[in-house]
């Protein structure tokens, strides 16, 4: 009859509200919707162009525009293409100039015959390279200038495919 | 040409890398190459050997313009002997696919140009001499004994003092003696030659 009223433990006050940060992409983490996939049974020719890191992993033929944003060639991808990007990284191989504002990696899988030009550029060890190297930041205006200069540039049809919508096919 | 022989086990120390399964070989000479140059100049290398990943982090210092030709993949055809002067040059020309423009401050010739005849030693010299400029310098492998047979290696610069010698899939070569490159390789003179090891020179060449 006479219960004791349990007083109501005051809830913890709940911490203020924080905004979450938006996951950060590395070539190595493309894990975000901001990240496209061309998949390995996936074939373009034509000039892809988005807002958003894209991975190869299929057949590309042409040419690749992300000047703000990452692009891996994963080590299934075969890119016959000029290919310009932030930071570019390259596991397969790819025929064609690659311009990176930021920096050119090609890893050990990696085979490249074409022109790099970006301020940083990583060989790992076992990476297969025939080109040429431009590291000076100043002089190419990175974007493009790898494109005019050399032997192996890659041109396609320009035919357009936007975006990742109608690319998007995760690697199996 | 000044020759000097240094026994391998004191300035040209050799100790594996093992982590790559490579040579790391002390130089004499390449500092040669490199003097005079300071990191954050803008340098222009030829490398007429495998892209090496160790080669493009030591020259990303000086933010190099490196155009790698690796020649000796196509030593069967370097090695042809009888081909015309003009094919030979021809043949050279496409290889080495230089842009017109492009003017080299060092050439790295390793050991590729002892798969070439003596008549595409020419053709060489002959396209790679509009490419280079009063102050150009080289590097290479020469041999002691003509005769010897030297086993092939991928090359790179670790830093301005050492290279490294890979194992490579290349062709056993028998280099040219001296005395033909000074007849044939006419773009440049071999200024300075040292012992390195196993009967193998590093020679600096310099432009005449």
């Amino acid at each position: 009859m006479f219960e004791k009223r349990k007083e109501a433990a005051p809830e913890p006050p709940k911490p203020a509200a924080t905004p979450t940060p938006p996951p950060q992409n590395t070539p190595d983490t493309f894990t975000s919707r901001s990240t496209a996939v061309i998949g390995q049974t996936i074939k373009v020719k034509g000039t892809i162009e988005g807002d958003e890191n894209l991975i190869i992993e299929g057949t590309v033929e042409g040419s690749v525009n992300l000047p703000k944003h990452d692009l891996t060639v994963g080590a299934s991808g075969k890119v016959t293409a000029d290919l310009d990007a932030k930071m570019v990284k390259i596991d397969g191989q790819v025929t064609g100039d690659i311009a990176g504002t930021e920096k050119v990696i090609v890893s050990k899988t990696g085979l490249v015959r074409g022109n790099i030009v970006a301020p940083r550029v990583t060989l790992e060890d076992g990476a297969k390279f025939k080109g040429s190297i431009d590291m000076d930041p100043s002089d190419s205006a990175a974007t493009g200038a790898a494109k005019n200069s050399g032997k192996a540039s890659a041109h396609a049809a320009p035919a357009k495919v936007e975006s990742s919508n109608e690319v998007k096919q995760e690697a199996s | 040409m000044r020759l000097s022989r240094k026994p391998a086990n004191s300035d040209f120390s050799a100790r594996p890398d093992l982590s790559q399964g490579g040579q790391v070989l002390a130089s004499r000479l390449l500092p040669e190459v490199f003097e005079g140059h300071q990191p954050g100049d803008r340098l222009s290398v030829l490398d007429l050997g495998t892209g090496n990943a160790k080669t493009v982090q030591f020259l990303s210092q000086f933010q190099a313009k490196v155009h790698f030709v690796d020649l000796a993949e196509h030593a069967e055809l370097l090695g042809q002997k009888d081909l015309t002067a003009a094919q030979a040059l021809t043949t050279c020309t496409q290889l080495l696919g230089l842009p017109s423009t492009a003017r080299y401050d060092i050439v790295m010739l390793w050991d590729v140009v002892h798969y070439l005849s003596p008549g595409m030693l020419e053709a060489l010299s002959s396209v790679l001499e509009p490419h280079t400029l009063k102050h150009t310098k080289g590097y290479g492998f020469g041999s002691l004994q003509s005769d010897r047979i030297h086993q092939p290696f991928a090359c790179g610069i670790v830093d301005e003092a050492q290279i490294v010698l890979e194992p490579s899939e290349g062709l056993p070569y028998c280099a040219h003696s001296q005395q033909q490159m000074n007849q044939k390789f006419l773009c440049m003179r071999i200024a300075k030659a040292t012992l390195l090891q196993e009967g193998k020179l590093e020679l600096l060449f310099e432009r005449h």
